[in-house]
């Protein structure tokens, strides 16, 4: 008899924890994953640098998502990590000889998430280590996903404009 | 019968130990059982009680599905932004790809050395098709162009998009004025540079506005899966609750109601079994609760009138047994001295005097024979004949039997048989009590028996018992007459006219032979004789 009157009780508790307890989360918490999604995006532009100031392809790669097209030139678009990486070892950047350093955070950036879709935009310049001089503005047009709790790299046209620092 | 209360209330005991041991005890149906309300009132509640729950039910389900219905509609106008913002993405990104094509700045020399970017008309078709793209994105982006009237969220970011466009469209037209002037590289650089970032913002604009529409979607769906979640947790529990909840009020109620029935059906069983000792301990204030208090009310008068009878009964029994003894003393002086009388011990009497003699021992004996059988009557009325059971020759006792009546047989020419199956040779019981049922059976088959009759006594195992029978050729009982004929001074009309025996031979033989724990019956039809079998219980009970 007390187990049946235990029992009974475990179930009414079960189902009042049911009504409660699932719901949306609060607006304060999507606002602070908004801004925790927004940290990790702006976080790739850094890594982006840091592996081409220390030529670090790993680091490079692992920002992209395993199907990512790159569009490198005009009707030249990259698909997929492999692709990349091989762009990468053969671009001035990435080029033994050169000590192209490039400063982080860039100076001009742009950030958007929405849910586990976002858009990321650098400007940049890169400047040479052996004569101090700027060799090259680039800039980067990138839509990004989180994967697997990972934001990645899912698609970048290459930003050619000559910006003004 | 009084003496059966003992046994009774042996045989009691157990029922009311198991009923010790029912749910019925429980304290919360004990207490269901107190609440002072009528049975049906009871009853009333806990279906009621289900029913509401049905309802609360029945009425969350209305709620989810109210919800649900809600979030469908939500999910098909989120899909229907989804479709025109992801068109409008995928024209910005076309024209930000056709920007791509014909550039400027240093991205792409950097990475391509040999890249020599189109110039003049050779720009044209690539720049045309991107002024083309662009004019399908400001149309989109009115109420007109997207099919429904957008949020004010997004119609901001729509405006954005329009300005951008208008503005890309505005250095697209110089720039294809260029081309056809045959403008060099140089000189359209500063053109292009502005459209590679107008079509950037414009991408970036358009991108954001589908992400965030496929965010809201994304996060709609979220939520009604875990809504769904959430409701079907909900059904559960509460589906479950209900079952309990309906299965904790039936258990309840119905041990409120079958505990006190079962303990007013065992009292009533002991009660019908002569045992007044107990009472229905029911706690109960609905119905049950009264009949509780009648039966234990008529417990306790039972149990006033039994042991007013059981007193009454004894004194009785004592009056008898002390009247039995009183009268023997003086009935052995008259027929011991009127025997030396007879048997001329003082001298001589004549033949008057002789013939009073004898009627004076026979009534004597009569006497005596009665006072004897009262006596035993009582003893075991008032259960104070203790049997010696020792295992003893039937046949033998049977032979004896026969033998003291066979001399009255001869004289009324009534012919006696015996017959004993060899099973039944040995039996176990007071010998002396089984002689004094066989002799007054026996008495009774010669007594009845018209002259040249007969008399056939048997004996057999049938059944694990020792069946005893005594058959007669008499005129035998008539079916009215049959169950009289074990009562206390109780004869058929045939043996009230004999004016012989007492009228308790039956009565106590069937007490002697129910002491055994053995039964006394008789088949009888009239004109064909009797039958009296008695039966004992086997060696083995």
């Amino acid at each position: 008899m007390q187990t049946l009157r235990g029992g009974a009780l475990g179930l009414l508790v079960v189902s009042l924890t049911a009504c409660g307890g699932a719901g949306a989360s609060s607006a304060s918490e999507q606002a602070l994953q908004r801004q925790a999604d927004l940290r990790a995006i702006e976080q790739i532009e850094r890594s982006w640098h840091e592996a081409t100031s220390s030529h670090d392809i790993d680091l490079m790669m692992s920002l992209w998502a395993p199907n990512a097209t790159f569009t490198v030139g005009p009707g030249q678009t990259l698909t997929g990590k492999e692709e990349i990486r091989q762009f990468f070892l053969e671009s001035k950047v990435f080029k033994p000889g050169n000590h192209w350093v490039s400063d982080t955070p860039a100076y001009k950036i742009r950030v958007a998430a929405n849910g586990d879709r976002g858009t990321l935009y650098f400007e940049c310049h890169y400047v040479d280590g052996e004569t101090g001089k700027v060799v090259a503005y680039t800039g980067a047009d990138q839509q990004v996903a989180k994967i697997n709790g990972r934001w990645l790299i899912t698609s970048n046209v290459g930003a050619s404009a000559t910006l003004t620092p | 019968m009084l003496s059966d209360a003992h046994a009774a209330r042996q045989r009691a005991a157990p029922i009311e130990k198991r009923r010790r041991l029912s749910p019925g005890d429980n304290p919360v149906v004990r207490a269901v059982g107190t609440i002072p309300a009528k049975v049906r009132t009871k009853l009333l509640v806990a279906f009621v009680g289900t029913a509401v729950v049905v309802v609360v039910v029945a009425l969350l389900g209305l709620r989810v599905l109210g919800q649900s219905n809600d979030r469908v509609k939500g999910l098909g106008v989120l899909q229907e932004r989804a479709f025109a913002y992801g068109k409008l993405q995928s024209d910005a990104f076309h024209v930000r790809l056709l920007l791509a094509e014909n550039v400027a700045g240093d991205f792409y020399p950097l990475n391509n050395p040999n890249l020599e970017p189109p110039t003049g008309e050779a720009a044209l078709p690539v720049d045309g098709a991107a002024m083309n793209a662009l004019a399908r994105i400001g149309p989109a982006t009115v109420v007109e162009g997207l099919g429904f009237v957008p949020p004010a969220g997004d119609e901001a970011v729509l405006r954005g998009i329009r300005a951008k466009s208008e503005r890309l469209s505005k250095v697209m037209q110089a720039i294809i004025d260029s081309d056809l002037r045959g403008a060099a590289v140089e000189d359209q650089e500063e053109l292009r540079n502005r459209a590679e970032l107008l079509a950037i913002d414009l991408n970036q604009f358009a991108n954001e506005l589908a992400n965030a529409t496929t965010a809201q979607t994304e996060d709609l769906i979220a939520q009604n899966a875990s809504s769904f979640a959430s409701s079907r947790n909900l059904f559960v529990g509460v589906a479950a609750g209900a079952i309990v909840l309906a299965l904790l009020l039936g258990f309840l109620l119905s041990w409120s109601l079958i505990g006190p029935i079962q303990q007013i059906d065992s009292r009533l069983a002991a009660i019908a079994s002569g045992d007044f000792s107990g009472r229905v301990d029911v706690h109960n204030r609905d119905e049950l609760g009264a009949l509780a208090v009648n039966v234990n009310r008529m417990n306790d008068e039972l149990k006033r009138l039994y042991k007013e009878l059981e007193t009454t009964s004894r004194h009785k029994s004592d009056f008898l047994a002390n009247m039995s003894h009183e009268f023997r003393t003086p009935l052995n002086a008259i027929i011991g001295f009127s025997q030396v009388l007879r048997e001329r011990m003082f001298g001589d009497v004549n033949q008057k005097q002789e013939e009073y003699l004898d009627d004076i021992l026979s009534s004597g004996n009569h006497l005596l024979s009665l006072i004897n059988d009262v006596l035993d009557l009582s003893k075991v009325e008032a259960g104070r004949v203790e049997l010696e059971i020792a295992p003893f020759s039937l046949r033998e006792t049977l032979e004896r039997g026969v033998l003291m009546i066979r001399e009255r047989a001869a004289e009324n020419a009534v012919g006696v048989t015996l017959e004993v199956d060899p099973d039944a040779e040995l039996v176990e019981a007071d010998e002396r009590r089984i002689r004094q049922v066989i002799f007054n059976l026996l008495s009774n088959a010669v007594k009845f028996t018209p002259e040249g009759g007969s008399v056939s006594v048997s004996a057999a195992q049938l059944d694990g018992e020792v069946h005893v029978s005594v058959a007669d050729t008499g005129p035998g009982i008539a079916p009215e007459d049959q169950p009289r004929i074990f009562e206390e001074f109780q004869q058929t009309d045939v043996g009230a006219q004999a004016r012989e025996g007492t009228g308790l031979g039956l009565a106590l033989s069937k007490r002697l032979i129910e002491l055994h724990g053995g039964r006394l019956w008789v088949l009888s039809e009239l004109g064909n004789g009797s039958t009296f079998t008695f039966a004992l219980p086997g060696k083995s009970s």
